[in-house]
This record gives structure tokens, sequence and C-alpha cells, in this order.
């Protein structure tokens, strides 16, 4: 007796039923079992569901969305200068299982909900960014939405959104090499593709199911070709036996592959989390050693203490300025 | 140690079961008498009587009870069910994936993770029998909804399942209990197969040992640690062992340190999480 596949079953809110991206789901995944239920929350926000045990065979929810498309950036994240920064969740979830990822404490369950009505948030951000004001928006960050383009197909027309508003800055961030999906976009150039890169031992022991960094780096290097707007996140940076050999191969094996003059800009951070979500990690999670490690807690956020903090992005933050100029590079606030 | 607790409203239901995996009485408490608790190589069945508050009770108090002394744990119903004639055929195995509760209209729905070969439907739970065939493709019974809100109270979602074998076509007649008996007889492998596969599916928690436990008390008594230093102590330790790292040496040297005041013991507790947190990353 094995564990059925991913997406074995769909659950289908009554009013996504008639969205074409329900039909062309349900076409795709004609084995799975559709179970009608009446609100997303119902099944994905149950009390007590085990994340470790639901990750052996994820299913598929789909909603629709019903207010709230857009919301303010987080501080956690770096804004990149811009006063009027949102974030969008058109998918909650990923199908990769990286141990530090904060969507493991934030969110009940390793399920994905994939919100049919896409066009919604389209039309929300179409209605906040209408005035002349510049404005950042990302779109891939509780999820990895180029991993999941062949799904679901939200990149395009998020893609051809933002061409039609040039002082938006729309950012899909991604770890994915899925780069056969960005070859049928024309690039916009306020559309910024950022990858996050980690040391290959990194990649192995801690990102799961991800690409190794060899197929990312393909990946960013087809992009620069293609003509796509290219960050780089060297971000979380995570403090690991000889990490500061890990990190300066990282930057070698990056830049011998990418060209430093054509990437946009580049951000650096250390590991940095809520102390809540990490504490629901930590009940969920207790055999990860990533996850168990002792963090330093300051007003609600844990990382490094900031000696290591200050040694990590300062070797990090040092060895960039070989490849890319100073004022290309972000630095990411650990806390709030 | 992983266990399946199997809860069946009629004894009719159990007796396949119970001969199938061998079970036998164990009525060492007045609870485990309640219920008619049988058992063998940690697979628990009991019997909760016809309705759903009834299922409820005997759920709720035999998974607690049970929970006690097994650190990972499955819930299965196992019993019979109606349906319309057009949706399954008597006799048929189905693995519930949606429980609706008809008086309330809450709704349950039990993770399916593994492979089976049994049909797949939602039922809805009535407080009365049911005697007119349902209006929409659904089973129909008088437990699941009780079982449901019971079993996800103390365990996850993905540690329940709710087997129902269809016995007739909500038309009133009654089945003698040879016949039920024989129904769920005809799938006693194909229900095996399914508590196996929860069981084997389920990650194990990992509990402490009654001597890592006494020797936790020690250390607990000797630091004077507080309530929330206890839970955070047990907490890394669970966290230590489920990494398959050892944590006896760090308890010893606790208990070896002279902890005097608030201050000494603050500075030992701190220093005993971080070596059980370990140094770095590998």
């Amino acid at each position: 007796m094995i564990t059925l596949p991913h997406f074995s079953h769909i659950y289908i809110e009554d009013a996504a039923r008639s969205y074409p991206l329900t039909q062309a789901l349900l076409a795709r995944f004609k084995r799975a079992v559709p179970i009608a239920i009446q609100n997303y929350k119902e099944v994905f926000n149950r009390p007590r569901q085990r994340w470790d045990h639901q990750s052996q065979s994820l299913k598929l929810i789909l909603a629709v969305k019903q207010d709230s498309f857009l919301y303010p950036g987080s501080s956690f994240v770096p804004n990149f200068d811009h006063s009027r920064f949102f974030y969008t969740t058109p998918v909650l979830n990923c199908i990769y299982a990286c141990e530090y990822c904060y969507l493991q404490g934030l969110l009940s369950s390793p399920n994905i909900v994939v919100f049919v009505n896409g066009e919604d948030f389209i039309s929300a951000a179409r209605q906040e960014f209408a005035n002349d004001q510049p404005g950042y928006l990302c779109i891939s960050y509780d999820t990895d939405l180029l991993a999941l383009d062949d799904l679901f197909g939200f990149c395009a027309p998020w893609v051809n959104f933002a061409r039609t508003i040039p002082r938006l800055n729309l950012e899909i961030r991604t770890k994915s090499a899925n780069i056969q999906a960005l070859r049928n976009i024309t690039p916009s150039p306020n559309v910024i593709l950022a990858w996050t890169l980690s040391p290959d031992r990194i990649v192995r022991r801690f990102e799961h199911r991800t690409p190794s960094l060899r197929a990312r780096l393909d990946a960013v290097a087809e992009a620069q070709r293609l003509g796509w707007t290219i960050r780089l996140c060297f971000d979380p940076i995570l403090r690991v036996q000889d990490w500061e050999r890990l990190y300066e191969e990282l930057l070698e094996q990056t830049f011998a592959v990418v060209d430093p003059n054509k990437v946009l800009d580049v951000s650096l951070g250390v590991f940095r989390i809520n102390s809540g979500y990490l504490r629901e990690m930590q009940n969920r999670r207790p055999s990860s050693k990533l996850v168990m490690y002792p963090y330093t807690v300051e007003r609600g956020s844990a990382s490094y203490n900031s000696n290591e903090r200050a040694e990590m992005l300062g070797l990090v933050a040092n060895s960039m300025r070989r490849f890319v100029s100073a004022e290309k590079v972000c630095v990411v606030p650990w806390q709030s | 140690m992983k266990a399946a607790l199997i809860i069946t409203s009629l004894m009719c239901e159990a007796t396949p079961v119970v001969r199938a995996l061998g079970l036998k009485p164990t009525r060492s408490s007045e609870l485990e008498e309640r219920f008619q608790l049988v058992h063998s190589n940690n697979l628990y069945l009991g019997v909760s009587g016809v309705g759903k508050l009834r299922s409820a009770v005997a759920t709720s108090a035999l998974t607690a009870h049970l929970l006690g002394n097994h650190s990972s744990l499955v819930v299965v119903n196992i019993g019979i069910a109606g349906a319309h004639p057009l949706l399954a055929e008597k006799g048929q195995l189905v693995l519930v994936n949606k429980v609706r509760d008809v008086a309330t209209n809450i709704r349950f729905y039990p993770d399916i993770l593994i492979k089976h070969q049994a049909h797949e439907l939602a039922i809805d739970t009535h407080d009365h029998p049911v005697t007119t065939p349902p209006h929409h493709p659904v089973l129909v019974d008088m437990e699941s909804s009780g079982f449901m809100q019971a079993a996800t109270t103390l365990v996850a979602p993905s540690e329940v399942a709710v087997l129902k074998v269809v016995s007739d076509y909500c038309d009133g007649v009654r089945l003698a209990p040879e016949e039920v008996s024989a129904l769920i007889e005809a799938q006693i492998g194909a229900i095996t197969q399914i508590v196996d596969g929860l069981r084997s599916t389920l990650p194990e928690h990992q509990g402490l040992t009654t001597e890592e436990q006494s020797m936790m008390r020690d250390v607990s008594a000797h630091a004077k640690l507080s309530v929330t230093q206890n839970i955070e102590l047990e907490r890394r330790l669970r966290a230590r062992k489920a990494q398959g790292e050892p944590f006896i040496p760090v308890l010893q040297e606790l208990l070896a340190k002279q902890i005097s005041n608030k201050d000494e013991r603050r500075v030992a507790f701190d220093d005993a999480l971080r070596a059980l947190s370990g140094a770095s990353l590998p």
C-alpha cells in the first residue's frame, strides 16, 4: 500500500465550478476525485491538520477569492525603495518543500489553494495602480507561480497586465527552472523575474523538491537571453557548516553563467522569520535541525544573533562587489 | 508505537473484524468494559451503540484513552450504510470522503492519502433511520458525523477514516445481525488493507520513553524548572529524539550543576537548550 499521487483529490467550491480554469484542471486531472465544498476554508483551515502527513499526497483546492485581492507588503521582505508596495496571493502554498519556508508556520495545511478568478485579482491591481504613482507588486510570495505555470497559467496574464502600466514594477519570485513557460510570453521591462539562489548543498539539504542550482542558473541565463529583467535573491542566507566557502562558490558559479551587467539588482538577506511562525514550524517539524536551531528572538522576529547577521551579510556583500556594483545590492532588514 | 482504533456501532458489524484481526477482550477498566474493547498487536476495536451521539462518546472516550499509551493513532469508523439504488450496489465497500450532519449541515472531510480499492462517496448522517432514498448522490447513516466530530477533536483529519459497506436502498427493510456480519465479512480483506495502509503512512510521533520522562522529572526537580521551562525542555527533547541525536548527556550535565538561585537556573537552562538545539547546521 502506498500513498496516492499529488492532486488525487480536487476540492471545488460551488462558486468555482463554472470557471474555465476549474474545467481545465478537471480535464487535466481526469482521475482525480472531485469533492464539492462551500468554502475553501472548511477544508484548508481545518484544525489539527498534520503538515508532514498531508505532504505525502497534496490535494488541490479550487476557490473563488471574494475580497482582499491585494495586501500591503511585509516588512520582512525588501520594498526596493517603493513606498506603494503590495503583494497578492492567486495561489496559496507551493509544490516545493523548503525547510525554512514561513508558509509552514503561516498556513494550516500544505494543500494547494488556487483562486480560479485570476482576472478579479488583475482588476483589483488595475484599480490600485490606476493613478500615476509608481508602485511595486509581488505576485509570487505565498507560492511559486512560475513553477506552477504549466498548471495554472497565471504568469502570462499578469505580464500582459503589467505591460499596460509601465510605472508599476511587478515581481515574480521563483526557484523554478520552468523556462519553457517564459518562451511563450513576451518580456515586459517592468516585470522582474526574481530567482532565489542557494548553494547546491543547501538546495539538496533544505530546499526539497526544488530544481538544482545548476538548473536554476541555466534558467536565469536563458531568461536573460530572452530579454527578461532579472533580480537575484541570495536570501535566505543560512549559517550552515562552511557557509563562507559555500556562498563564495555560489557567487562564482552564478556569475560564471549570469551576466552581472544585465542584472537589475541583487537582494541579500539572512534567514529571518516571525517568531510565532517559527514556533508553529517547530511544533510541526521537530526533526528539522534548521527549524530547531537556537535563533535569537527580538521583538517578534527570529534570526541569527546580531554578530552572526553582520558577519554573514558583510562577507556575502563584500564578495558580491567583485561582480555587481554596490548600488545594485539591497540588504534586507532582518526585523519589521 | 502506531496504533489503530476501530469504532463500530453494532456488535454484528464488529464480529467479522474481530475474527479477521484476532482481537481479544481487554476489560481492564470500566471504560474498556463499557465499549467492549478488544485488541491485538496495537489494533483496537470498540462498539459504540447506534446513533451519532453514542458514536461520538465512544470515539472520544476510547481515542483519549489510547492516546495516553500510543504516540500515533488512526481512528476508523466501520459500519453499514444505506444508498440510492443508482449510486452503489449492496455489498459495495465505500471510503467516505465527505461527511455531512443533516441536522446541523456541518461538514467533515477525512483526508484520503492512501491508494485503495474502495469506491469514494460522501455520506449524510441522519438523526433517525432513513426509509426513503436520498435525493442526491450520497450514502446515509446515523453515526459518521458524530464519529468525525469526536475523532477530529483529538486527532488530525489525515488520521481518521470512515468505511461503509452498502447494506440497503433506504427502503425500510431491516437486516438481521447475521446479514450485517456477512456484508462486512465479504469486504474484510479490503477493510483490513485500508486500516494497515492508514497505519503505515502515519508519521511516527517521537514520544519520550518512561525512563526518559523519569530523568526529565529528576532534572526538573533538581533545577527547580518552571512550568514553562518544563514544557520547553520536553519540546526540545522530543525534537532531539526526532533528529536521532542523543540528549541524555545534556540532562546529566544539567543534573550535575549546582543550582541555588533563579539566575543560575536561567543560565543552566539556556545552556541546556543550546546544547539540545545543536551548535550549527549541517
